[in-house]
């Protein structure tokens, strides 16, 4: 099965970077209050044969600007891009707030998961990971491990 | 010959192609809303795109 690794410190910048709280309770860590509008960015790392390893995220402008929506600016995905080239790294995802709350994929999240093949980061009252299995041909939800 | 490079699709999807199909390719991409730069990060348009260009595809990326 597929999964994420991600170091507790890059998901405490999402949030920082999300406006969110975690609460850290064992196994029911929840994500409290959030930002008016949907905040995104790139997730960079590696991806493995069984795994995705996210090492480093960047945020990006939402040109849509709205509380429902998020466009990552094509200017701050290609620095993205760039960065994580000069790195040896590549661009493996990208995260966003749900500020409503539900972690769940929108219908609009589920077209852009199958459309970019990219790992999708939902931020909402808790973390959520998804990406497009061609196998399978549906979307599926992926182990978070934080280390 | 044109290099053409995608970015996402579950690793970047890496392809050389014969100009015309590349600027098929292309031309799909930007109706998407996508954009296309060469490797420095200009961005081309379709009319440009000449033999043995190397194109960076960078996908429009919309959630909610």
């Amino acid at each position: 099965m597929m999964e994420v690794e991600i170091k507790k410190e890059i998901v405490e910048e999402i949030l920082k970077l999300c406006r969110f709280d975690l609460i850290f309770s064992g196994d029911e860590d929840k994500i409290v209050s959030g930002s008016v509008e949907e905040v995104c960015g790139v997730l960079i790392g590696e991806l493995k044969e069984n795994k995705i390893v996210v090492e480093k995220v960047r945020k990006a402008e939402n040109i849509a600007k709205s509380p429902f929506l998020f466009e990552i600016s094509p200017h701050d995905l290609y620095n993205a891009y760039i960065d994580a080239q000069k790195e040896g790294k590549e661009v493996v995802g990208v995260f966003h707030s749900h500020p409503h709350g539900s972690p769940n994929p929108s219908p609009l999240d589920i077209k852009g998961i199958k459309g970019t093949g990219l790992l999708w980061l939902i931020v909402g009252r808790e973390l959520k990971a998804f990406s497009y299995d061609n196998k399978l041909n549906k979307i599926i939800e992926l182990k978070i491990k934080i280390e | 010959m044109v290099w053409l490079k995608k970015i996402g699709s579950a690793g970047h999807t890496e392809v050389e192609l014969p100009l015309d199909v590349a600027v098929l390719e292309v031309e799909k991409h930007l109706k998407l809303g996508g954009i296309v730069t060469k490797e420095d990060g200009t961005k081309i348009d379709l009319s440009e795109i000449g033999e043995d260009d190397k194109l960076i595809l960078i996908p429009r990326i919309v959630g909610g």
